[in-house]
């Protein structure tokens, strides 16, 4: 039995007779100590993947486990980074995580909490900002923060959902070696969300496409067999690393592909497809009802 | 007039107001560009692409230097170059068709309304739209309303298309499929391109020349990266290309140096400096 199991789970939002249904028919299973990254569209149901994880919400049908018990709400053994860091504004950086601490460590006092709290604040290597409030702070030093925050509890999962989807290129190369170098010192199990293919890749034991909307299930896994530490630069000369990446993104623009002309076939109003501009030219295109 | 010397951009320098006397954000900027070219600008955050951008479109004029396409200088806004910003701004209570007219009835002021509808329509099929052209901006995804961006962009006819971060704010597979939407409408109208982007993959798989800025201020050309990739471009064949992955490495080391050297020779103020872009959105916006 896998650590993390989801079998047959389907989720759609609204009402019944106007239901938009998201996730259909996803199976996963993740072993424990196992980085896992699913890679898709924004829009295709990555977050309500992660939120029926995380307990937030419940699935259709289908069923959610973690360590072989049913997922019935949020708990402490699983930890979630959003991609909004979701900090308290009046609380500086180590209250943020203490706060997070108080609420899980009950038994331990005041200051072995605060200890605890401050060990997690240098593992992001934020000790020396540990009393900035979080609008003193980059949008890379908040998302430190929100990942300290998730690690002090001491989870057994960490969902990290597009942890890194607001930063600038440079800072998030930066954090991603941070996000390695914490995974093999904690050996945690972690699901990455992303929809940077790369960044799945340079993480991950696994990585898995998530096909597009609606009715979104995932795709073949790939098992990135590429020692560690992985140094973007030389993944980039890698025959492995590029095989992957031309596998995943493949597959996920197929997949748009395929829904596109879906939704273009159910569409009666659709213009006709043009092959040449003169072909065009010489048929005008019957847009003739367009007037309100 | 020359076709290599389409675009001509001599010694360009644009200094910005700031608390302390004027900030040289783009010093010494000189790039000549060919007609049917596609060209990017590549740089950090605030090193001042978006400025040369802006000053090409006419938006925004120089501090010193002259910028010349087809053999006129550039003193204002015009309909022989097309701006594509990171946002369409579509007017939301127009359809997408509706929205490309508008900018038609500029562009072709002699022509009829059907006209216009046909040529509108054509283009909307071209981005994949030919479903949804009917449909409001708020029924669109964010890579559709960009999608429409495209189409009312090249529907203009322009001479040259500036395009600023088009897909800054799709994910990065929605801007691969826009990457090939732009290169299939490229190819049937040969547009000069002159793209402002930071993604590296973007800017090797869509342009013949990289060119990579230096790190501001006094910002100006550090290299140019000739891409010889042949064409048409296939995102299979190239992303197996071994040349392909030397020409992003290539890329990737010249932007870390600047950014080591960003870190250790300026004061965070300097590196991006957002007085800048202020005067550059309002003329924008106008």
């Amino acid at each position: 039995m896998a650590f993390i199991e989801l079998s047959g789970v389907c989720k759609g939002y609204g009402r019944p007779d106007q239901r938009t249904h998201v996730l259909e028919d996803v199976n996963l299973s993740i072993e424990k100590g196992e980085l896992v990254s699913i890679v898709g569209y924004s829009g295709a149901g990555k977050t309500t993947l992660v939120s029926l994880l995380a307990g937030l919400i419940m699935p259709d049908k289908g069923e959610v486990k973690v360590d072989g018990k049913r997922v019935t709400g949020p708990g402490p053994e699983r930890g979630v980074v959003f991609q909004n860091y979701s900090l308290l504004p009046w609380l500086s950086v180590l209250e943020n995580v203490q706060l997070a601490v108080d609420q899980v460590f009950t038994k331990l006092s005041t200051s072995e909490r605060r200890a605890h709290a401050m060990k997690f604040v240098e593992m992001v290597n934020l000790g020396p900002a540990a009393g900035k409030r979080p609008r003193e702070l980059s949008g890379g030093m908040r998302q430190r923060v929100s990942v300290a925050r998730a690690l002090a509890i001491e989870p057994e999962v960490l969902l990290l959902d597009e942890p890194f989807g607001a930063l600038d290129a440079l800072t998030r190369g930066v954090l991603q070696g941070e996000l390695q170098r914490i995974s093999q010192e904690s050996g945690k199990t972690m699901l990455l969300i992303t929809n940077d293919v790369d960044e799945g890749i340079l993480l991950s034991d696994r990585i898995i496409p998530l096909g597009a909307g609606p009715r979104a299930s995932l795709g073949p896994a790939t098992s990135v067999d590429i020692e560690r530490p992985r140094a973007r630069k030389a993944l980039n000369h890698d025959p492995r690393f590029r095989a992957i990446r031309l596998s995943v993104l493949e597959y996920l623009l197929e997949s748009g592909k395929t829904k596109r002309a879906e939704r273009d076939a159910r569409d009666p109003k659709a213009l006709p497809q043009p092959e040449t501009k003169h072909q065009a030219a010489s048929e005008p295109v019957q847009i003739a009802e367009v007037n309100p | 007039m020359n076709h290599k010397k389409f675009l001509e951009i001599w010694n360009l320098s644009k200094a910005f107001p700031g608390p302390q006397g004027d900030v040289p954000v783009v010093e010494g900027f000189n790039l000549t560009v060919a007609e049917g070219e596609i060209i990017s600008l590549i740089g950090h955050s605030g090193c001042g692409k978006s400025t040369v951008l802006s000053i090409v479109a006419g938006l925004t004029g120089p501090t010193e230097g002259t910028v010349i396409m087809g053999g006129k200088e550039v003193t204002e806004p015009g309909t022989d170059r097309g701006v594509v910003f990171q946002a369409p701004c579509l007017f939301h209570w127009m359809t997408a068709l509706e929205n490309v007219v508008l900018g038609l009835e500029q562009a072709m002021p002699k022509a009829s309304q059907a006209e216009r509808r046909e040529k509108a329509g054509y283009y909307l099929s071209r981005v994949g739209l030919a479903d949804a052209w009917h449909k409001k901006p708020s029924e669109l995804s964010a890579g559709m309303r960009q999608r429409v961006g495209l189409a009312r962009a090249f529907a203009l006819s322009p001479r040259m298309l500036l395009l600023d971060e088009p897909f800054g704010m799709l994910d990065s597979i929605t801007r691969c499929e826009l990457q090939d939407v732009l290169l299939q409408l490229w190819r049937e109208d040969k547009k000069t391109l002159l793209l402002v982007t930071h993604d590296v993959d973007e800017s090797v798989f869509l342009s013949d020349r990289v060119v990579m800025m230096t790190s501001g201020p006094r910002a100006c050309v550090g290299e140019i990266m000739d891409v010889t990739l042949p064409r048409p471009r296939e995102r299979h064949t190239v992303l197996d290309d071994p040349q392909f992955y030397d020409l992003r490495e290539r890329l990737i080391g010249f932007l870390e140096g600047q950014a080591d050297h960003a870190a250790t020779a300026l004061p965070p103020a300097a590196a991006a400096p957002p007085s800048a872009r202020g005067p550059v959105r309002k003329l924008s916006a106008a």
